[in-house]
């Protein structure tokens, strides 16, 4: 095999290894990709042979590059989404990666418990609230315990939107505040 | 023949240094780029002769990617060039504002480290 069919043989598998980013960002990488391995092919195949051997396969490389791309991406943008696919991608890795996502997993789904406690208890009242029970109390979307004082009626309702927001912004905060650890 | 267990220790004592290496290269990568960049623009093969030139820091797999980040955080800027004289097209890179600042506040937090490390290690 000639140096230029090994040279397109890697960058045509490379960016096959990079269908997850915008076809503009892909090519723009697979044409400095290339542009480097005819440089070093231009000094002789053992050059070549170097540069192939330092950039790994284009799997490994392609992986690296969407990790990256990935992760700078998220960070610069604002959707918790992106975050969580970008860290959930490092946690197999990352220790930091993979507590982030948990937390973040736990506020989200406070959220979505707390927005759901908003949008029923108008429709289902007696099921939605925060109930005295003995000494202590117990509040959620459950069947209350019999003749138990209610203590927060409808103001529940803007209770839980507040909370369902600071739950969705604590798990965004946690996510975003451990992208950009792991970038340093 | 069996290996001795000297001969074992020193080995699996190698490869943690290696690792070890291995991971000081890696987060000193970033640094040496945007020290490289502050200097002059440059595009990938000759960043590695500059960075590399005493010895292995950085290799392609490591460059590209971190060169590919640093562009997409606006700390570094890049422009295709047809060399004058012909030839393949290179993308140079330049440092930007934003990657100024950076290697500024890294330098000093570099310096306050080595200085650290050094009081703890040398003998």
């Amino acid at each position: 095999m000639t140096d230029e069919h090994r040279i397109n043989d890697y960058v045509r598998r490379l960016g096959w290894s990079l269908q997850r980013l915008d076809p503009a960002e892909r090519t723009a990488l697979v044409d400095e990709i290339r542009s480097h391995l005819i440089e070093s092919a231009a000094a002789g195949t053992d050059a070549l042979d170097r540069a192939l051997a330092g950039l790994d396969t284009p799997y490994a490389l392609g992986r690296r590059f969407v990790e990256e791309y990935e992760l700078a991406g998220a960070v610069s943008g604002s959707g918790p989404r992106r975050l969580l696919v970008a860290l959930l991608g490092r946690s197999t890795r990352r220790v930091a990666g993979a507590s982030a996502v948990f937390v973040a997993i736990l506020c989200y789904l406070c959220a979505l418990i707390f927005a759901a406690m908003a949008a029923i208890k108008p429709f289902a009242p007696g099921r939605v609230g925060a109930w005295r029970v003995g000494s202590g109390w117990e509040a959620g979307i459950l069947i209350p315990t019999s003749n138990a004082p209610e203590l927060l009626g409808l103001w529940i309702i803007p209770l839980s939107i507040a909370l369902a927001i600071a739950s969705y912004l604590a798990g965004t905060l946690v996510l975003r505040h451990t992208a950009r650890l792991m970038l340093r | 023949m069996m290996p001795c267990n000297a001969c074992i220790r020193v080995t699996k004592g190698s490869m943690d240094v290696e690792s070890w290496q291995s991971q000081l290269r890696k987060g000193a990568a970033e640094l040496v780029v945007l020290a490289a960049l502050d200097r002059q623009r440059a595009y990938g093969l000759q960043l590695l002769a500059t960075i590399n030139a005493g010895g292995e820091l950085v290799t392609e797999g490591g460059l590209y990617p971190l060169l590919a980040r640093l562009e997409k955080a606006g700390r570094i800027a890049a422009e295709w060039v047809l060399p004058e004289a012909g030839g393949n097209p290179r993308k140079y890179y330049v440092l930007t504002d934003e990657g100024r600042q950076l290697l500024a506040a890294m330098r000093g937090r570099w310096a306050a480290f080595r200085q650290t490390i050094d009081q703890l290690v040398e003998e």
